[in-house]
């Protein structure tokens, strides 16, 4: 079964590397969310609002004593002093990593319309191979693509100064999540193009879902900086989990999107948390789209 | 023995649209058998259940013995087929589109190799092996689409409409290769709305006509159950004419048919200068008359009342419009 879910990836990646305008704007489009907003908000200043300024390093003493000017109840101001030791980059490129692989994989449903349309699926269907295996090559490649962008982003990071607090364990940690979650969100997007007729449906809906999803994942802020009713939202948001399992393998507990303080040591059952999560999530989807698959034939 | 066995095969869409209505017949392991009907006669369901792409809402469908819903993976491996939308990918070469087919008949490397070569050399288009497919004309595209149905050897190869849109040549030349590979043993399925296709390819052919089958038998046995040369006759006056032609004993049936009237009689040429008179007696001025042969649009007409050649227009316009959109293609 997995021999002929690669077999089916393999011709999606055959595309992809035919298509090189498709790979260089998958790669420019985050890059410059992260230099031109990633940079613009570290610089803004606190009057402002500057969101950057209160992350930011910079202006580290003004931002403690603005902090402490305002007298906040813990555990807000406990966290705000937490955060201070980093950039507004620093914290942001996790967050940009995990929506950039969120965006990549969620648009794997256009091919798969594209299959439909022209007849190709009904090829695959007609082959003697596990429906599963469809529903698993088509995800494999979203994973593939969308982890292979992640890792590119990640590199581009570094290069323009944002830095990894844990290490080579930390990056393949990250690595790791990547793939778990991007193959769910493949595999949400190929269930979606499977029930849908045509890509401006699909394109419909991902816009639906992708701006809200983004917004409140804690990858621009942390979520407690959001209203409450906001935050119900983003605990069952599942990129939430995706941008903490990022952040919290980058730079260790204190910096990740949500919840109290974590130590290096007790990374663990936060990483825990959101593994199974992500898995609930990632597992969903594909009995899901194979379901379908299976129904899709009565 | 038979290759499809099929029992009182009824499908019906969203619980409402009767696409199949008890559908009954056998097709022979070693003949070319078509299904010939206008649009949305229920050709392409019947061959999307027979392939295992959709169940049937009741009756039996057999192939190569096994039930195509209780034993679907045992269907797979023994048919090979050809849809009608041009489905090969336009974004591999037609090798790799062979490659990938073939992998997924879990063909080994050796194997694949020697019977990727031996389906391009068939379908002449070996030369073209490794260009990308979205170069191709409609007619390689049609015969790159056969070559994969081919490609594992099976013993039904399924074809929807397999000259849709192509030029006269290229028609031609799929035939060829079609009863080429009859020949050589493959039984072969196929629809088509085309009379000359049924006609010159297969070996017998059922009608079929709103979801039902109305007749099935060689092209020539259904010409002869016409019974007669067909007159097609163009008049001032269809209706006082067809009135008084119905007391003659040497005419068949008369149909009006587009604006003509479709008349069979036993013996054409005597026929003429009878009826002739006969009109001239009533006062009816005949326009124009030709005399034929039956052919299997008498067929059709016979057994549903209506000529095939109306639908044509419709299915190559949208055709046409199908070809167009995929070149508008983008990924």
């Amino acid at each position: 079964m997995l021999k002929e879910a690669w077999y089916i990836c393999e011709r999606e990646l055959k595309h992809f590397t035919r298509m090189r305008v498709q790979i260089i704007s998958s790669i420019a489009t985050p890059v410059i969310w992260l230099v031109f907003f990633g940079y613009s908000m570290s610089m803004m200043p606190l009057g402002f609002g500057g969101l950057g300024a209160i992350i930011g390093g910079e202006r580290n003493v003004m931002v403690q004593l603005f902090i402490a000017s305002l007298n906040l109840p813990q555990p807000l101001g406990l966290i705000l002093s937490n955060r201070l030791e980093i950039s507004y980059l620093d914290f942001f490129y996790s967050g940009v990593i995990a929506v950039t692989v969120m965006f990549a994989s969620i648009f794997n449903g256009l091919s798969v319309i594209w299959d439909k349309r022209f007849g190709f699926l009904n090829k695959l269907l007609v082959a003697p191979i596990p429906r599963l295996s469809i529903m698993l090559g088509k995800t494999l490649f979203a994973m593939i693509r969308a982890t292979l962008q992640g890792v590119i982003i990640l590199s581009l990071s570094f290069l323009i100064g944002a830095k990894v607090y844990t290490g080579a364990l930390g990056v393949a940690l990250a690595i790791l999540f990547m793939m778990l979650f991007s193959l769910g969100f493949g595999a949400l997007s190929t269930s979606l193009g499977l029930k849908l007729a045509d890509q401006e449906a699909l394109f419909g809906i991902i816009n639906m879902i992708t701006l809200p999803l983004f917004l409140a994942s804690g990858a621009f802020m942390p979520i407690e900086f959001m209203p409450s009713w906001l935050q119900v939202f983003a605990y069952g948001n599942p990129l939430t989990y995706a941008v903490d399992a990022l952040r919290t393998s980058l730079l260790g507990g204190p910096y990740s999107a949500f919840g109290p303080p974590f130590s290096l040591i007790n990374i663990a059952p936060k990483l825990m948390k959101d593994l199974a999560v992500l898995s609930a999530f990632t597992l969903f989807f594909l009995s899901f789209g194979t379901l379908i698959f299976r129904k899709s034939l009565t | 023995m038979k290759i499809v066995e099929v029992r009182n095969l009824t499908k019906v869409y969203n619980g409402k649209v009767l696409a199949l209505d008890k559908v009954s017949f056998e097709v022979e392991e070693g003949e070319i058998f078509g299904f010939l009907g206008p649009n949305g006669a229920g050709k392409t369901t019947t061959i999307h259940i027979l392939c295992t792409l959709i169940s049937p809402t009741s009756g039996l469908a057999k192939v190569c013995g096994f039930d195509v819903t209780k034993n679907p993976d045992e269907v797979r491996k023994r048919i090979g087929f050809v849809p009608q939308d041009i489905s090969v990918d336009d974004d591999l070469t037609a090798r790799e589109n062979l490659e990938l087919h073939a992998k997924l008949y879990h063909m080994s490397k050796h194997e694949r190799e020697r019977k990727i070569d031996e389906v391009l050399e068939l379908v002449g288009l070996y030369e073209r092996s490794n260009h990308l497919v979205k170069t191709f004309s409609g007619g390689m595209r049609r015969k790159l689409e056969i070559a994969e149905g081919l490609l594992h050897s099976p013993s039904v190869l399924f074809l929807d409409e397999p000259t849709i849109g192509l030029d006269p040549s290229s028609r031609l030349s799929i035939w060829e290769q079609l009863k080429e590979l009859n020949r050589e043993g493959v039984t072969i399925f196929l629809t088509t709305h085309y009379m000359d296709e049924a006609d010159r390819l297969c070996d017998r052919i059922a009608i079929i006509d709103f979801g039902k089958i109305k007749a099935v038998g060689s092209p020539n046995e259904l010409k002869r159950s016409v019974g007669g040369d067909v007159l097609l006759l163009r008049s001032n006056g269809d209706n006082l004419l067809m009135e008084h032609l119905a007391n003659l004993s040497f005419i068949g049936e008369i149909t009006p048919v587009n604006g003509l009237l479709r008349i069979t009689v036993k013996d054409g040429e005597k026929a003429i200068p009878i009826i002739f008179e006969e009109a001239k007696r009533i006062g009816v001025t005949i326009e124009s008359v030709s005399l034929s042969k039956p052919s299997l649009d008498d067929v059709f007409v016979k057994y549903t009342g209506r000529s095939l050649r109306e639908e044509k227009i419709d299915k190559i316009e949208r055709y046409k419009q199908y070809m167009l959109m995929r070149r508008r293609r983008r990924r």
